[in-house]
């Protein structure tokens, strides 16, 4: 898609998002899903010494079957050169996450020591219930029925405990986002 | 979603894009001749008030210093203060031409170094229905200096 400005500039558009984005004037710089985003804000390499081979060069260049050669070569090697730089900035930019985040984590619960504990007292809870269920199977029928009653207070006793660690991490889920928007 | 919001974008009705006003707005001679424009009945306001910064025509004085004083316009100043934004850009940011984009920002920065140093003169330029008293006056008081910037702009 192209639009063509009535000073005669070209404005071209990878999809029919960007040119109603454009047509709304918006600032691509200001969009946080756009390439020119993404380098304005230090989030991609921006400069460096492998981008600006490629360009736009007004000069035609006489044909030479060696300059091609060496050009073709060139492209590969100059790409794996690029791709290396960008993961080396990638990987800068996300130096410290990890003890970032530990620290984040290690504060959240030291402020609220009831996580802690909340497992304790789910697994409590649950098997309270259970005991009081099979009491109420023992009331009700015989010997055989007792016997698959036991099996079902297994299957019980798993599923509320694979229950309570889902729990946790919802709990610890929801105050992280707390945390956040505190921060 | 009414018609209004559709039609507003439609590209028949497009405005100045940002990019050409901040290129008015880039020497002297530009903003003069947008400011001392010729008596145009077509025009609004016969082509005599002309805010550069919204590219807009207004009737009267008072309605162009209103307009002066109001949100719109200060918030098109903000924006025009920025580095617009070209295809240039897009180019870079895929990879392509950056030389060339790098080039285009250390000009900007040139520029708003420049601008920063005659700041009032410019902006009393830009707010004046009438610029020719201001260069009358300004020849009147201090000549020399006059001589400087045009030169400063020239170049």
């Amino acid at each position: 898609m192209m639009f063509v400005r009535n000073d005669a500039k070209e404005f071209r558009f990878c999809r029919s998002k960007c040119h109603k984005a454009f047509k709304q004037r918006r600032n691509p710089r200001k969009l946080r899903w756009t390439k020119a985003f993404r380098k304005a804000a230090g989030k991609e390499l921006a400069v460096d010494s492998t981008l600006t081979f490629s360009a736009r060069r007004n000069v035609p260049v006489r044909y030479n079957r060696d300059l091609v050669k060496t050009t073709l070569m060139a492209m590969a090697r100059v790409e794996e050169i690029r791709r290396k730089r960008e993961r080396a900035f990638y990987k800068n930019r996300m130096k410290g996450n990890k003890e970032k985040q530990f620290e984040l984590d290690k504060k959240l619960v030291e402020s609220n020591p009831e996580l802690l504990r909340m497992r304790e007292v789910e697994i409590a809870k649950q098997l309270a219930k259970a005991e009081a269920k099979a009491a109420r199977m023992e009331q009700d029928g015989d010997e055989e029925d007792e016997e698959m009653s036991d099996d079902e207070e297994m299957d019980i006793e798993s599923e509320s405990e694979s229950e309570a660690e889902q729990k946790k991490e919802k709990i610890l889920l929801k105050n992280k986002r707390r945390a956040k928007r505190v921060l | 979603m009414g018609r209004y919001s559709v039609k507003r974008y439609k590209t028949k009705r497009r405005t100045r894009d940002l990019d050409l006003i901040y290129n008015d707005l880039g020497s002297k001679e530009s903003i003069l001749k947008l400011k001392d424009q010729p008596i145009d009945e077509n025009k609004i306001g016969l082509g005599q008030y002309y805010c550069i910064h919204c590219a807009k025509y207004f009737e009267t004085a008072k309605a162009i210093a209103d307009h002066y004083k109001g949100k719109p316009h200060k918030r098109r100043v903000k924006e025009i203060n920025e580095r617009p934004y070209t295809p240039l850009e897009a180019q870079a940011a895929a990879g392509n031409n950056l030389e060339r984009f790098l080039q285009s920002v250390e000009k900007h920065k040139a520029r708003k170094a420049e601008e920063e140093i005659h700041k009032e003169e410019i902006e009393s330029l830009v707010k004046t229905d009438h610029p020719k008293l201001i260069g009358l006056e300004a020849e009147a008081a201090k000549p020399e200096e006059h001589i400087d910037e045009n030169e400063v702009v020239m170049e």
